[in-house]
């Protein structure tokens, strides 16, 4: 999948919000990306853009391509893209209450994803479903495809949208923030859960988390996200080992470490800007330890570093140069 | 040092009514046995999975919930048995911060308000004097006095989060009980907070008991880590002690399951099948018997005593 100069604008009654701001991604097969950035960065509106599922009134999504399967998904009209979504694309959602209605038994929920996107019959959905949940690690899981979305708790949940999600074998699956509702222990079976499908059948995997430590333990590359567009992608040895940009750099330090003890914690002084009134320059200026006069006028371009690493800031353009 | 707080077998049950009488059917067991000690300047950090029973063993300690049984000294006061006025009275040495800045702030109030109130409920001060102590109270937590006259949604959620800690810190506690108070940060400002905690502790010499599911927020600060599973603690250390060498076989699957910010760490992962069980309903026996990889005979039948196993190092386990 790839994702060219993705912009997304809301009408709010204060102003227009550009939320996502010139976001390229590139997936590949059997691969995990990780898409990390603090809240209101933009991270699920641009998965959402890409699925096509934000409200079409209050939102404007334009891209130079968004390409799946040599396919142009922009272009399509919206009954060929529910054709898709869920089909070749899949997505996993924080809450997943949000997703399953809570009024139909989770087993009919997911059967009905196999009867309309695989045509399938319906006791041959229901064997489907009852496998699936099997997989994705529910007990009983006839008895469970019987029960609503309310009974379960909250893993139990989270995983049977991991079925779901997977029902048709969706060759892309975005992931946003699927286990940040849950407890660790719960968290890492729902990740081992979802390395294991991956591993077998070859999904490529949008991962959106805020968790660094989910990205190191998921991911082979990872973009960082700061106020609607990237500010630094690498693959995920590189990011960590060598990060570039100032705010990369703060974020890995302002964590509290379970390794050793640490006296005093970095941070980032200040706070994102209102997404109505980003600085005109740097977007990140305010909050930057090195910030030069010139980073409040110039915009910094994404700078290739070579070997999949691109940094936004002006001191990695100008080396560049 | 002695110890400023000594909680002994504190339990909290919560009923669980049916019918339009409202008949008791049974309890939920949110906190069942809870014994710890906490010195003067230390800090307890408490952790465990969703529903475990922290949040409620705070409450409890604080009295803003009833406990079903137990004792609570503070400074050698049974705060257990202070009736309501003396309970009042005695609040202002015991305070807490909650997860949530915004939920926890009046929104019709501005800061000043806020921040005034408990003072003038519970001090006698002239007038200029309360205004000058709401003016160091926001300097201390590294906020100007033109803030005071702000209303909360105009605040970041690491501001008011400080607001929440001025609060606090108003009436002069000896003792706070910090719930989840950088859960809901993102990690660029969940650090600030976390230093100026750890700064207000040295220069108040504060007595802390920090709540939280993230077991790198709890090394950062804590000098003594409890770990609680379905109500009971399972396993209580100094920090440095747990973090070395966990024994409890739960506290060893929780510390593998967090996810390290690291690409080159290589792990042992025990990764725990099922879910927590029901507080309603626990498990006979060791009530974590239904996950545990070491489980044996005895451990689904009989409960495992809480036990010192080293001086300061205190557990629950059949195995020790
Ligand atoms: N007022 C109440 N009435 C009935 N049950 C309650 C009440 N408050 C808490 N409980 C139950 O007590 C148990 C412990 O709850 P508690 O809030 O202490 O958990 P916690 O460890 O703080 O969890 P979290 O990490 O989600 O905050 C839970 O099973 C909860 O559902
Ligand atoms: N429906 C909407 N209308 C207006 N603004 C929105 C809407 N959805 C999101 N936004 C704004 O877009 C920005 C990015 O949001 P989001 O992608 O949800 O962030 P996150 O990175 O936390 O997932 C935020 O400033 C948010 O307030
Ligand atoms: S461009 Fe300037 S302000 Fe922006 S990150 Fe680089 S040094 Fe900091
Ligand atoms: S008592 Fe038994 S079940 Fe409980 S933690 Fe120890 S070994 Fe496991
Ligand atoms: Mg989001
Ligand atoms: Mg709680």
């Amino acid at each position: 999948m790839k994702v060219l100069d993705l912009k997304t604008e809301f009408q709010t009654p204060a102003g227009v919000v550009r939320a996502v701001d010139g976001i390229n991604l590139t997936l590949y097969p059997g691969e995990t990306l990780g898409i990390v950035g603090e809240s209101g960065c933009g991270k699920s509106v641009t998965s959402l853009s890409i699925m096509g599922l934000l409200p079409k009134g209050q939102s404007r999504v334009s891209a130079q391509e968004i390409k799946f399967d040599g396919k142009n998904v922009l272009a399509m009209p919206e009954s060929q893209m529910r054709q898709i979504r869920g089909n070749q694309m899949a997505m996993i959602f924080q809450e997943p209450m949000t997703s399953l209605n809570p009024v139909f038994k989770i087993g009919n929920q997911i059967a009905e994803a196999l009867q309309f996107h695989l045509k399938m019959k319906k006791t041959e959905a229901w064997k489907k479903v009852v496998e699936l949940l099997r997989l994705v690690g529910i007990p009983r899981p006839e008895a469970i495809a019987k029960e609503y979305p309310h009974e379960l708790s909250g893993g139990m949940r989270q995983r049977v949208m991991i079925a779901m999600a997977m029902a048709c074998n969706p060759s892309v699956l975005i992931a946003d923030e699927p286990t940040t509702a849950l407890d660790v222990t719960i968290q890492a079976q729902i990740l081992n859960l979802m390395r294991k499908l991956q591993a077998e059948k070859g999904t490529a995997i949008l991962l959106i988390t805020h968790d660094l430590g989910v990205v190191a333990e998921m991911c082979k590359g990872v973009v960082v996200m700061y106020a609607g567009q990237i500010v630094e992608e690498a693959e995920v040895k590189e990011l960590f080992n060598n990060p570039k940009h100032p705010y990369t750099k703060g974020l890995l330090a302002s964590l509290p470490r379970l390794d050793g003890s640490q006296d005093r914690l970095e941070s980032i002084p200040g706070q994102v800007p209102n997404p109505l009134n980003i600085p005109k320059g740097c977007r990140f200026a305010p909050r930057c330890a090195i910030k030069m006069d010139r980073c409040d006028q110039l915009k910094p371009e994404l700078a290739d570093l070579g070997h999949r690493h691109y940094c936004r800031c002006l001191l990695c353009q100008e080396e560049d140069s | 040092m002695s110890a400023l707080l000594e909680v002994s077998q504190l339990k909290k049950y919560f009923p669980i009514r049916k019918g339009i009488f409202g008949k008791q059917v049974g309890a939920v067991k949110a906190v069942d046995g809870v014994s710890f000690n906490i010195k003067k300047g230390e800090t307890l950090g408490i952790v465990g999975e969703s529903g475990c029973g922290k949040s409620t063993t705070g409450r409890a300690i604080l009295r803003l919930i009833e406990p079903t049984e137990g004792e609570i000294l503070f400074n050698g006061t049974n705060v257990s048995r202070l009736k309501p006025e003396e309970l009042r009275r005695f609040r202002t040495h015991m305070q807490i911060v909650f997860q949530d800045p915004f939920a926890s702030l009046d929104p019709k109030w501005t800061i000043q308000k806020i921040l005034e109130e408990p003072i003038r409920t519970h001090m006698k001060l002239p007038e200029a004097e309360v205004k000058d102590k709401v003016a160091n109270l926001l300097e201390v937590v590294g906020l100007s006095s033109y803030h005071a006259q702000r209303y909360p949604h105009e605040f970041s959620g690491g501001q008011r989060q400080r607001i929440g800690v001025a609060r606090a810190l108003a009436l002069n506690p000896e003792f706070i009980v910090c719930d989840e108070p950088v859960s809901a940060l993102d990690v660029s400002i969940q650090s600030q907070v976390l230093n100026l905690m750890r700064d207000l502790q040295d220069q108040f010499s504060l007595t802390y008991m920090l709540i939280s599911h993230d077991l790198s927020v709890v090394r950062f600060i804590s000098t003594q880590v409890g770990v609680m599973y379905l109500g009971r603690m399972v396993e209580l250390a100094s920090t440095k002690e747990l973090f070395r060498e966990p024994l409890h076989p739960y506290t060893k699957a929780l510390m593998s399951a967090v996810p390290v910010p690291d690409p080159d760490a290589t792990k042992n992962q025990i990764v725990l099948s099922g879910d927590v069980p029901n507080p309603s309903s626990p498990p006979p026996g060791c009530t974590f018997h239904t996950r545990c990889s070491m489980a044996n005979e005895i451990c689904s039948c009989e409960a495992p005593e809480w036990k010192e196993v080293s001086p300061e190092h205190f557990l629950a386990c059949h195995l020790y």
